[in-house]
């Protein structure tokens, strides 16, 4: 799997801690605004620098992270666990079933999704589970189709006739049989997936549609950061949220791109 | 319109002018670094072949009989390999020529037949690019030529309608009609030696029937040498003049293929022969099995590779790996306790009374070994 | 050819009987009908061996009388019982009675589970016996087709040779004690050597546990070590069907009598014999009329278009789907035979009907 593969999600792991735990850690405040504090670079008492208002980077990037990584991974677990059990029982059925979830899948995925979910929220309201849902409507269909593509491939082993053959029934077939198979591949696709949320709610944060102020996002410390010069002025602003997306990012990516490789080489052997 | 290559090209003698084998392997050992370890997949492995004659190399899976074909044709993966020995093609040594001097032999000199025409041919490109591509790019001729000696190379291996297949895919063919193509495509530039490897595993037989005998015609036609590497020993009993015979990435029994059958000395090849169900044999007649399975060729026993499944093993076999020697001017055979021999009689008597599991299976049935002739050994005893 | 008919069939205790088969894959034009009306049965304790090259529709008929395949028309009876008029239930009751044996060998076994688990997993099913009882179970049968339970057991399919891939999962199969075993082309993956071994043991099987056995090949000379009864199969159509020694020396129609010549002999004292089949196998989605041999077949004359053969009695307990079939060397059978030698009009002998 390489080093560069558990550096990766080591990463990851790491980040999630801090997201998750980050009211447990000695984290100054997020919202605090230390007017004897604005704009200091990194220091001893700001790990990562204040911004221009003088609150501290740190926390905000870590609590805004919890935003950006909720609805990230929820969002795709969600579409995962809806979308890809869809996927596995029109891959195996066929039918009508698979004909129409197939047709809905279609028509759900001609919608350009940021426009959706933007379409959406305007009249919905932009609460944490409304955007997790929102993303996840947007993500089921593509790992259905996904799920559905490998599981036809599968379905036609012969191990799976054997299932058939002596007496299982489709549920236990599905998750017994297929699920395993398909899993590995669809781990991968998902991974990506999580990294596509991520950035398009942080594009959206960035136009200010995501979540509402003053709970941090990392898109709205990113807005922040550009605005009123504060570029030349604290560029760490933007700077830093930018570059926690790019290692999150660039690790999803690799890990896909690995866990990929691997179970793609391991179906050539057969 | 070729145009004229800067570097010189490769010159073979003519096949009229040829004196000598037209190919000889001497001691050609293949190896693979893998992670278990150093794969041998082909272990010293002689033998020489005269114009116009075919030979049969047959094996199980695991005898390294197709990386022995890559390798005389320096066809092999790159990677992690050893290769040493020697291989003279038309008297010139080609092994250590490197990949571009070897594209001047692979074609015009060697061809190769796959045996999955499936994936040998390109699915995307029409059949009659894939058979022009190597006859304008190689033998230098335009489009209209090269088109034309499609057609009559299509016809030649009985392809009906051949301008039609030309504009036609891979898949649109039936599998008989692919290898077709396939020999069609190895016989373009006029090779003086053909391999074919495993062509008609996975044709029905009625195919098969057509495509070996197809092959044989064209050998006999052109004078080509012609190499059969094949797991069927009835595949190649009709059909070669000789027999080599191929275990754990060695030679294990050569002869004339007469001679293979009526005098059979290894072992391992008179077991393969009792192993094969056969249509003058009375139905439900119990199989004559080998025990056990090929070895491991990252790990190989010591002594014989055969041993621990061999009917007429003995102490010395486990310690000792028996060499080539003759028994014949053209039958070679490593063993210490050949079948028809005393030593193989008495080895395999002693095996029967301690209840070998393998001597068990060959005397199965009522079947006896043959009466012992004295083996007309000419140097290399023991 | 293009066997019709159901004169082959017997009276009698047969424990599978499928009548009229038929199964259709694909739609609109290409449409394929992979079995065509076949009608076979196999009695209480047989091995009835099917055979034909590729596209014959062996391995779908196999499939079919698997119950694992759906029909379009026509019916399988196990032990008198009608698969497609009992409920759900039973239905699945039922299948327990019959299990399969794939080809490829590595590939019937769930690759990310380990061997002794995929062997207990048709017990499991079913909730038989505790988690322990059916390690155990699984690891007698393991032991009865020669693998060792422990060490193998704990390996995945990858990480084991064809032979062994195949023993497991013959063990597999055996695992419900089922009454009829159909083996669809098991030992074509694997080496010479080992597909003795694997015949063998079938045998041995077989023997023990009283199994009846279809056995679906292409290699003639493996249908004939182990069947009891022959059935050979051409284009989804069955052509002839007799005992193996009867089909072997004396078949009497064209199509089994160019199979066996072309099959190579391990003696190169046996002359080759000319090559009797020439041309490809027609399209499955466009199948000649009449009799779908005809294309390829040297006897064939102006009826062959019109009429499709109807299987009948050649001779005791061999049966033929052939207007012109061969004459049986040793004296005449009885039944209605028109064995008319083939009016010389088209189809001299090598001259085929070519269809591209």
């Amino acid at each position: 799997m390489g080093v560069l593969f558990w550096v990766c999600l080591a990463w990851v792991g790491l980040m999630v801690l801090l997201a998750v735990f980050a009211s447990l850690l000695p984290l100054k405040s997020p919202t605090f605004q230390d007017y004897s504090a604005v704009n200091i670079g990194p220091s001893l008492h700001h790990l990562l620098g204040t911004d221009d208002l003088g609150r501290d980077l740190l926390s905000r990037i870590a609590f805004g992270s919890r935003v950006s990584l909720v609805i990230g991974f929820a969002s795709i677990a969600l579409a995962m666990a809806t979308g890809g059990t869809l996927g596995l029982l029109a891959g195996y059925r066929r039918g009508p079933a698979d004909m129409v979830l197939n047709a809905g899948s279609f028509v759900v995925l001609a919608f350009p999704p940021l426009l959706a979910i933007m379409v959406i929220e305007a009249f919905w309201g932009r609460s944490l589970w409304k955007m997790t849902l929102m993303f996840a409507i947007v993500a089921a269909p593509q790992l259905f189709r996904v799920i559905r593509a490998t599981t036809i491939a599968t379905a036609n082993r012969e191990y799976v006739i054997a299932a058939r053959a002596f007496g299982s029934r489709t549920r236990r077939i599905m998750f017994r049989e297929l699920l395993p198979n398909v899993l590995p591949s669809a781990i991968s696709f998902a991974l990506i997936g999580v990294a596509v949320a991520i950035i398009v709610e942080g594009s959206l944060a960035f136009l200010g549609l995501s979540i509402n102020l003053p709970t941090a996002s990392l898109g709205n410390i990113i807005n922040e950061g550009v605005q009123n010069n504060n570029l030349q002025s604290n560029a760490f602003i933007a700077v830093w949220p930018s570059l926690y997306i790019f290692l999150l990012l660039s690790s999803l990516n690799l890990m896909a791109d690995r866990l990929r490789s691997r179970f793609e080489a391991r179906e050539v052997k057969l | 319109m070729r145009l004229p290559s800067r570097r010189r090209e490769l010159e073979f003698p003519s096949i009229a002018d040829l004196e000598g084998p037209l190919l000889e392997v001497e001691d050609l050992h293949t190896a693979f670094h893998t992670r278990r370890g150093l794969v041998r997949a082909v272990d010293g492995v002689s033998f020489e072949l005269q114009r116009g004659k075919t030979l049969g190399v047959v094996g199980e899976s695991g005898s390294g009989k197709t990386v022995l074909i890559r390798s005389i044709m320096g066809l092999l993966p790159p990677g992690a390999i050893e290769r040493s020995g020697r291989v003279r093609f038309a008297g010139r040594d080609i092994e250590p020529l490197s990949a571009r001097e070897l594209r001047d032999v692979w074609g015009t000199q060697m061809a190769l037949v796959f045996q999955d025409p499936m994936t040998a041919l390109n699915p995307v490109v029409r059949i009659g690019r894939q058979i022009t591509e190597s006859l304008r790019k190689r033998v230098g001729l335009d489009r209209d030529a090269a088109r034309e000696t499609a057609i009559a190379l299509l016809t030649s291996v009985g392809i009906p309608s051949p301008a039609r297949r030309l504009r036609m895919y891979p898949h649109e063919l039936s599998g008989g009609m692919r290898q077709r193509v396939m020999i069609a495509i190895a016989l373009a530039c006029g090779p003086r030696l053909l391999l074919a490897d495993e062509p008609t595993t996975g044709l029905d037989v009625t195919i098969q029937a057509q495509i070996l005998d197809l092959l044989r015609s064209l050998q006999q036609e052109r004078s080509m040498g012609m190499i059969l590497v094949t797991h069927d020993l009835a595949v190649v009993a009709g059909r070669t003049d000789e027999i080599a015979v191929m275990y754990a990435g060695r030679i294990v029994e050569y002869a004339a293929t007469s001679d293979l059958f009526a005098h059979t000395r290894m072992p391992y090849t008179e077991a393969l022969l009792r192993a094969i169900p056969r249509l003058s044999e009375p139905s439900h007649t119990r199989l004559r099995v080998i025990p056990g399975r090929p070895p491991d060729l990252a790990n190989p026993p010591p002594g014989c590779a055969f041993a621990p499944r061999c009917a007429y093993v003995q102490e010395r076999c486990r310690s000792e790996a028996p060499p080539l020697r003759d028994a014949g001017p053209t039958h070679r055979f490593a063993c210490w306790f050949p079948v028809g021999s005393s030593e193989g009689a008495n080895a395999l008597a002693s095996n029967l009374e301690a209840s070998l599991p393998a001597a068990v299976a060959l005397a199965s049935a009522g079947h006896v070994s043959p009466a012992p002739q004295t083996l007309t050994s000419t140097g290399g005893t023991l | 050819m293009a066997g019709s008919g159901t004169a082959h069939l017997r009276t009698g205790e047969a424990l599978l009987r499928a009548d009229n088969l038929v199964v259709e894959f694909g739609t609109g034009e290409r449409r394929v009908r992979a079995v065509s009306d076949v009608s076979f049965d196999v009695l209480r304790g047989e091995t009835l061996g099917l055979v034909g090259e590729s596209g014959c529709g062996k391995s779908t008929t196999g499939r079919a009388v698997a119950l694992v395949q759906p029909l379009k028309s026509g019916r399988v009876c196990l032990e008198d019982t009608d698969m497609a008029q009992i409920p759900k239930r039973e239905l699945r009751t039922a299948r327990t009675k019959v299990q399969m044996v794939f080809q490829d060998p590595i590939s019937s076994l769930n690759p990310r589970r380990k061997v002794l688990d995929s062997v207990m997993e048709p017990l499991a099913v079913w909730g038989m016996g505790t988690k322990d009882e059916r390690r155990k179970k699984a690891g007698e049968c393991l032991e009865s087709v020669g693998v060792d339970p422990d060490q193998t057991g704990r390996r995945i399919p990858t990480e084991l040779s064809g032979g062994q891939c195949q023993r497991v999962s013959i063990a597999r199969a055996l695992m419900l004690e089922p009454k009829l075993l159909i083996c669809d082309e098991p030992v074509s993956a694997l080496d010479v050597s080992v597909q003795a071994q694997i015949l063998n043991l079938l045998q041995d099987l077989k023997e023990e546990r009283h199994l009846t056995v279809l056995f679906i090949a292409h290699d003639l000379a493996v249908v004939k070590n182990v069947s009891d009864r022959v059935a050979v199969m051409y284009l989804g159509k069955l052509c002839e069907v007799a005992p193996p020694e009867e089909l072997y020396l004396d078949p009497a129609h064209p199509y089994t009598a160019a199979l066996l010549a072309s099959i190579p002999e391990p003696d190169p004292e046996v002359p080759l014999k000319s090559v009797p089949l020439s041309g490809d196998l027609p399209s499955p989605t466009d199948p000649p009329s009449g009799c779908r041999f005809r294309t390829r077949c040297p006897r064939a004359a102006e009826r062959c278009a019109v009429e499709e053969p109807v299987i009948r009695e050649v001779s005791p307990g061999h049966f033929v789907a052939c207007h012109f079939s061969l004459q049986p060397s040793s004296g005449n059978g009885s039944g209605d035979k028109t064995t008319a030698t083939p009016s010389p009009t088209r189809g001299a002998p090598g001259e085929v009907i070519k269809k591209v």
